[in-house]
C-alpha cells in the first residue's frame, strides 16, 4: 500500500530533517563570531550562507512534497517540523589589534569536512525517498550540491592554514583572514604586481583604494616580496602612505621623500635667486624665520618651511630619552598630510591615535605633533614595562576659519569629516594590518577631529579602535555612544567647563551630556581662551587621565576639584599655566 | 547647513585670544631660574619624606616643552619640566609616601587641585606652587612606581641651549 509507505517516508525525512537542517550552522557561527574580513572572506561567508539557506528551504521543500503526497493518499502526517535556524549576524565586539585565532580557523575546516560528510549522506537518503515515491528529485540536489561545495573548499582551506601556522611570526588578524580566504580575494594580485614594478600609475591607484581589507593585502605583499625589490619601492614618491605597510618602512619612503622634496625645491630656489640668496634663505629656514618678504610668497620658500617645520618636529625622535618618530605619512600638497607616530606603532602595547580639529593645516601641525610627544611622555610614564606609541594623524582636510570671521559668512557642515573618516579608518586598517604583536588602539578625537574619529567608527564598528576619546567636542554625529560600535564605557568625554565648543553638540548630542552614555574624565578648567587647547597641558590632571585612559588605569583617575564660581573670563586664574595661542582649535 | 553658531564661538575664542593681556603679575624668569625652581619644589619633597627618597631623572622630561605656537608652527613659549622617580620608598609605603607628600605641599603653602587613585593604593596628585604657579604632580605607575614631577609656567624662549 502506498499510503502508509508516504507517511512512514515523511516521518524518515522529517527526522532526517531534524538531524541535517542545522549541519552548516556550526561554520556560520564560526565565520560570523571571528568576523574575519581579510581577502576573500566575505565571499567565502556568502557562498556558505546562500547553501546553508538553500539547504534548509531544500529540507523544508521536500517535507512539503512528502506531506501532500501522504496526504493525497488519505492519511495526512503531522505537521513537517521547522527546518530554518537563527544565526547570529552581528560579529561579537572585539578590536582591531587581534591575532589570528588557529584554534578557531581549525574548528571551521573541521566543521566544514564534518557537514560536507553528513550531507552527502544525507542527499543521498533524501534522493532515495522522494525517487521511491516518484517525488522531484530537486531537494536532494540541493542538499548533495550543498555536500560539493562544502567539501570542495576544505583542500585549499587546509593548505592555507597549515602555510598559516607554518609561519613563525605573530600575524594580525585582517592578514591571517587574507592568507586563509585568499582564494576567494577579488583580485588585486595584478594591480601589485605592477606595483612591485616600480609603476607610479598603479600606486597611485592603489592609493586610491579604501575598502577595508586593502592594507592586509599590502601587508601580506609585502612579506613576500625579495629584498632587492623593496629596496627599490622605498624609493618610488609617494609609497609611504601605503596603508599595511611597516612603520619602519613608511617613515623610510617618506623619510627619502622629503630629502628628495627639500632637494628639488632648493634647486629651484638656487636657479631662481641664485645662491647667494639661497644661502640666506637657508639660514633664516634653520630659525624657522620667514625669509625676505620678496621671497615669501613663492611657493618654494612655503614648501621649505614645511619641510623645516616637519623636520624640527621630528628632531626630538630617538633624543633625551624619546622613542623614534616615525614619518608615516606626508604630503606636501594642498593642505598636506602628515602622520608622525612617537614609538613603534608595530609593536607597542597601546597605541593611540590623535585626530586634530578645525584649522590644522600641515603649517601649523607641528603643534599637534608635540601633543602627540607629550602624550607619549605621560602615557609611557605610568605604563611600567609596557610600550607606548603615540600617533598625531593629519589624513584629511580639515575645514579652515581664517581669523576675520563674518557671523553667517561660514559654513562648517560635516562634509569634511565624513571625507576624513574614510581616511582615518583607512588608517586604522593600516595600522592593524602592520602589526607584529596584538595590542590595543585608542583613538583621541579632538574638537572637529571627534566627529571624524566618530564617523570613522560607524564605518569600522567594533574595528576601529577599542576606545574612543573625545575632548572639547561639538558632537561626534550620533546621539548615544553605544551607536559607535563599542561598549559604551569604552567612550570617554572631556570636557572643559569653559570649553564653549564643547557645549555645541551641534553634530548630533553633546557627547558630554549624560543621555549621550559616555563616560565623562575631569580635565579640570581653564581660562576660556586657553580651554579648548589646555587638555595637554604638561603634568595637568587632564593630560594625566588621558594617560590614565590609554593604559586602562580607570581607577586612577584623577579629579579636580570645582572651582570658584565667579567670572574666570576677565580674571587670570593665579597660578595657572600660561597657555596663550593655539596649534589648532 | 550654515552652523553659525559653531563658527562665531571659535570666532569668540580667536578674538579673546588676541585681547587678553599679557599675565601682569610675575616678573618673567629665566629658563634657568625656572629649572632651578623646578629641581628646588622636586628635592625638597622628596627630602621630606620618612625616610627621605632617591630621585632618578625621567630624561624625556628634560627638552623644553612648547605651550605657545605661532600661527605658522613656530614654537613660542617654552614651560620647564622635570620628572623624576621616587626611589628607596619602603615596601608597602606607596600610599604613605603620597599621604607625606601631600602634607609637605600643603605645609608649604601649595594649593592641591586634584587627587585620584588612593582608594585602590594607585595615589597621584597634582598642585599648584604659590606664589609663582608652577604645577607639583605626583603620580603612581605601573609596577607601583611613583614619580615626583614639576613644571613651570608658560615662558618666553631663551637664547641660550636648552638647561
Amino acid at each position: 500500500m502506498r499510503a502508509p509507505s508516504a507517511g512512514e517516508a515523511f516521518r524518515r525525512v522529517a527526522l532526517l530533517a531534524a538531524e541535517h537542517h542545522t549541519d552548516l550552522d556550526t561554520p556560520t557561527r564560526l565565520m560570523v563570531a571571528h568576523a574575519w574580513v581579510g581577502g576573500g572572506a566575505p565571499h567565502f561567508a556568502a557562498g556558505l550562507a546562500t547553501h546553508r539557506g538553500s539547504l534548509q528551504s531544500a529540507l523544508a521543500l521536500a517535507l512539503a512534497s512528502l506531506a501532500q503526497a501522504a496526504a493525497r493518499l488519505g492519511a495526512p502526517p503531522p505537521p513537517p517540523p521547522s527546518t530554518s535556524t537563527q544565526v547570529p549576524t552581528a560579529p561579537a565586539t572585539h578590536g582591531p589589534f587581534r591575532g589570528i585565532d588557529t584554534g578557531a580557523m581549525t574548528a571551521l575546516i573541521a566543521a566544514l569536512e564534518a557537514a560536507a560528510d553528513r550531507l552527502g549522506t544525507a542527499g543521498h537518503r533524501l534522493r532515495a525517498e522522494l525517487a521511491a515515491l516518484g517525488l522531484p528529485l530537486s531537494p536532494a540536489w540541493t542538499v548533495l550540491r550543498a555536500a560539493e561545495w562544502t567539501a570542495a573548499q576544505c583542500p585549499d582551506l587546509r593548505r592555507r592554514l597549515a602555510r598559516i601556522r607554518g609561519s613563525a611570526r605573530w600575524i594580525p588578524a585582517g592578514v591571517a583572514a587574507h592568507d586563509l580566504f585568499g582564494t576567494y580575494a577579488v583580485s588585486r594580485d595584478a594591480l601589485l604586481a605592477r606595483l612591485a614594478t616600480g609603476d607610479q600609475a598603479a600606486l597611485a591607484q592603489f592609493l586610491a583604494l579604501r575598502d577595508a581589507a586593502v592594507p592586509a593585502q599590502v601587508a601580506s605583499w609585502w612579506r613576500r616580496l625579495p629584498d632587492g625589490v623593496r629596496r627599490r619601492l622605498v624609493t618610488l614618491p609617494g609609497f609611504g602612505a601605503l596603508n599595511g605597510l611597516p612603520a619602519a618602512v613608511r617613515d623610510q619612503a617618506n623619510r627619502h621623500l622629503l630629502a628628495t622634496e627639500k632637494a628639488r625645491l632648493t634647486a629651484e630656489l638656487s636657479r631662481l635667486y641664485g645662491p647667494g640668496a639661497l644661502a640666506s634663505i637657508t639660514a633664516d629656514l634653520r630659525h624657522l624665520a620667514v625669509p625676505a618678504a620678496l621671497l615669501a610668497q613663492d611657493e618654494a620658500v612655503r614648501l621649505l618651511r614645511n619641510i623645516a617645520m616637519i623636520e624640527r618636529a621630528l628632531a626630538l625622535g630617538g633624543v633625551s630619552g624619546h622613542p623614534p618618530a616615525y614619518l608615516l605619512s606626508f604630503d606636501l600638497t594642498g593642505t598636506g598630510r602628515l602622520a608622525v607616530s612617537w614609538g613603534d606603532p608595530d609593536t607597542a602595547a597601546v597605541t593611540v591615535t590623535y585626530v586634530p580639529g578645525l584649522n590644522t593645516r600641515l603649517s601649523a601641525f607641528a603643534g599637534d605633533i608635540d601633543r602627540a610627544r607629550v602624550l607619549w611622555q605621560q602615557a609611557q610614564a605610568t605604563a611600567g614595562s609596557r610600550t607606548i606609541a603615540s600617533i598625531a594623524w593629519l589624513g584629511y582636510d580639515p575645514p579652515q576659519i581664517s581669523g576675520t570671521l563674518t557671523p553667517g559668512a561660514s559654513v562648517i557642515g560635516d562634509a569634511p569629516a565624513r571625507r576624513g573618516a574614510t581616511e582615518l579608518a583607512a588608517f586604522a586598517d593600516g595600522l592593524a594590518a602592520a602589526r607584529t604583536g596584538p595590542g590595543r588602539h585608542v583613538v583621541l578625537g579632538h574638537s572637529y577631529g571627534s566627529l571624524v574619529t566618530g564617523q570613522a567608527a560607524l564605518l569600522r564598528p567594533g574595528r576601529l579602535a577599542d576606545e574612543l576619546v573625545f575632548v572639547g567636542s561639538p558632537g561626534v554625529g550620533v546621539d548615544h555612544a553605544k551607536d559607535l560600535g563599542l561598549p559604551a564605557d569604552r567612550v570617554w568625554v572631556g570636557e572643559d567647563r569653559n570649553d564653549p565648543v564643547a557645549k555645541l553638540g551641534h553634530f548630533g548630542r553633546d557627547p558630554g551630556s549624560p543621555t549621550f552614555g559616555a563616560r565623562p574624565f575631569p580635565v579640570g578648567r581653564n581660562l576660556l581662551q586657553n580651554a579648548h587647547s589646555s587638555y595637554w597641558d604638561v603634568d595637568s590632571a587632564s593630560l594625566r587621565n588621558l594617560g590614565r585612559i590609554v593604559n586602562e588605569q580607570y581607577q586612577e583617575l584623577e579629579n579636580p576639584p570645582a572651582l570658584s564660581p565667579l567670572p574666570q573670563l576677565l580674571m587670570p586664574q593665579f597660578g595657572q599655566n600660561e597657555n596663550i595661542g593655539n596649534a589648532s582649535h | 547647513m550654515p552652523l553659525t553658531r559653531f563658527a562665531r564661538t571659535i570666532a569668540l575664542i580667536m578674538t579673546v585670544s588676541a585681547c587678553m593681556p599679557e599675565q601682569p603679575t610675575q616678573e618673567t624668569v629665566t629658563h634657568v631660574q625656572a629649572l632651578e625652581r623646578v629641581e628646588r619644589l622636586i628635592r625638597q619633597t622628596a627630602a621630606a619624606l620618612t625616610p627621605p627618597a632617591e630621585l632618578e631623572l625621567i630624561p624625556y622630561s628634560t627638552p623644553p616643552n612648547p605651550c605657545a605656537w605661532s600661527e605658522d608652527g613656530i614654537p613660542e613659549r617654552f614651560s620647564i619640566n622635570r620628572k623624576y622617580w621616587l626611589r628607596g620608598l619602603p615596601g608597602e609605603g606607596i600610599v604613605t609616601a603620597a599621604r607625606q607628600v601631600h602634607d609637605h605641599w600643603e605645609a608649604q603653602g601649595h594649593a592641591i587641585t586634584s587627587t585620584g587613585g588612593f582608594e585602590t593604593g594607585h595615589p597621584s596628585i597634582t598642585g599648584t606652587s604659590n606664589p609663582d604657579g608652577f604645577v607639583l604632580a605626583l603620580a603612581w605607575a605601573e609596577g607601583d612606581n611613583l614619580y615626583l614631577a614639576a613644571t613651570s609656567p608658560c615662558l618666553p624662549p631663551q637664547d641660550a641651549p636648552h638647561p
